[in-house]
């Protein structure tokens, strides 16, 4: 597992290329791909935001087998591999890792070492999702769309391409960014994106998936927490605590940082609790 | 400025509810006649038809790649975008005075001789079986026929 940071890295830039790309080929007369991450069409496969899809189903009080279908497929890469949407597709949340990487590198602070609060955040991102699905009883219409940042990632080069237009969602992602960078660290993806409520919650659906389990003998590090440190996420690695089996995206950035040390970190495919 | 809602729509409201904005049916019409636009400032986009700037030619992509049903796949018949009026007063064929043979809407509409028929084999004429893509208001030279939403589409689909 040694080579999975600069593959994901990689993944994550070839989704935003991919993204740029995928009007521009349609421009040219090829339609064999379409769509953005709310759904996204490859020849016969169709893929869509469970969160997009249910919004629909809710609105409209009625699904399609198709849209089931899509959104099925990634709620279950979600249950098998956890929220990786997050960690390994999401352009927001690359673009957000390194915008906070940049700059935590330049403090040199510890984030392992603040309060923890992503349970709350997660509470906090719930009720964004509660209260999205009132407005929908009252209005139809998917208006959760309009907080999603890989939406919005993926809707603004498409309309670029399509009709020489800017959304005003560019503004927000930008605006988001700005702030994320002047706090030092990542507050949508924690605090706001309704669309990870629903992968992370699938996320916990398996009794056994794919997780970075904590071996507590091969630690080494004492009080120090270079595993904390290293999550952008605020995550603590050691806890296995319920937010972190929620919570965690599998990014393996712990992982790393733990190699250097007692190796105590790992993924594995299994259960929750630690050995 | 009026716009159409793409083939395949059941209703204003139940599009509003299903179209999710992935964007798909503009980037796979043939005609690129879809402009994702949204109803209300800060609202999602969905897709509209601004027949007079460029008119739907009833690829029936849309609806099949559609992955929510906010546009069904339907055939080209059951489109159902809308219907077109002549304007007798206004079109060169039914002029008093010097009459033109004029048969640009019937030549380029796509259910042409079923949607637009030649009246005794020379003046055309519209029919029940229009679904309202709006070829021949975008193609009619003296603005004689004009595409209206259809009837299924309350609460909306005329425009601002």
């Amino acid at each position: 597992m040694s080579a999975l940071s600069p593959l994901r890295r990689a993944t994550q830039w070839a989704v935003v290329l991919l993204f740029l790309g995928v009007p521009l080929l349609n421009a040219t007369g090829n339609h064999i791909v379409s769509g953005n991450l709310f759904s996204f069409s490859a020849g016969p496969l169709t893929l869509a935001d469970p969160l997009a899809v249910l919004q629909a189903c809710a609105g409209a009080l009625s699904g399609t087998p198709t849209m089931l279908w899509a959104a099925g497929l990634t709620l279950l890469a979600a249950a098998v591999l956890g929220p990786v949407f997050c960690s390994w597709i999401c352009p927001y949340g690359l673009f957000s890792e390194l915008a906070c990487k940049a700059l935590r590198r330049g403090r040199n602070n510890t984030p392992g070492a603040r309060p923890r609060l992503a349970f709350h955040a997660f509470a906090v991102k719930t009720g964004i999702v509660c209260a999205g699905f009132l407005t929908i009883a009252l209005y139809p219409s998917p208006w959760l769309n309009q907080l999603s940042m890989p939406g919005w990632c993926t809707r603004v080069p498409q309309h670029v391409v399509l009709y020489r237009e800017i959304l005003w969602g560019a503004g927000l992602v930008l605006s988001v960014l700005t702030v994320e960078v002047l706090a030092g660290r990542r507050l949508w993806c924690r605090y706001i994106c309704p669309q990870s409520v629903l992968v992370c919650l699938a996320g916990m659906l398996l009794p056994a998936r794919l997780r970075i389990r904590f071996n507590p003998k091969a630690c080494t590090c004492g009080k120090a927490n270079p595993c904390a440190s290293a999550c952008s996420l605020f995550l603590n690695p050691r806890s296995g605590g319920a937010a972190q089996r929620l919570q965690c995206t599998n990014c393996g950035d712990c992982v790393n940082a733990c190699r250097k040390k007692g190796n105590a970190l790992s993924f594995v495919c299994g259960s929750a609790t630690s050995t | 400025m009026n716009f159409l809602r793409p083939p395949g729509v059941f209703a204003e409201k139940d599009l509003r509810a299903r179209c999710i904005a992935c964007g798909k049916c503009a980037q796979v019409c043939n005609n690129a006649c879809i402009r994702l636009m949204p109803d209300s400032p800060f609202g999602p986009e969905t897709p509209k038809v601004f027949h007079r700037t460029k008119p739907c030619i009833l690829c029936m992509k849309c609806g099949e790649i559609c992955p929510t049903n906010a546009l069904r796949k339907v055939s080209v018949k059951q489109a159902g975008m809308g219907f077109a009026e002549l304007d007798r007063g206004r079109c060169v064929n039914y002029r008093r005075e010097n009459p033109v043979m004029c048969w640009t809407c019937y030549e380029r509409c796509p259910l042409k001789a079923e949607a637009i028929v030649l009246k005794g084999g020379r003046i055309p004429a519209v029919t029940e079986i229009c679904v309202g893509c709006g070829v021949c208001e975008y193609v009619c030279p003296v603005d004689a026929i004009h595409v209206t939403p259809s009837r299924r589409m309350k609460n909306g689909g005329s425009g601002k």
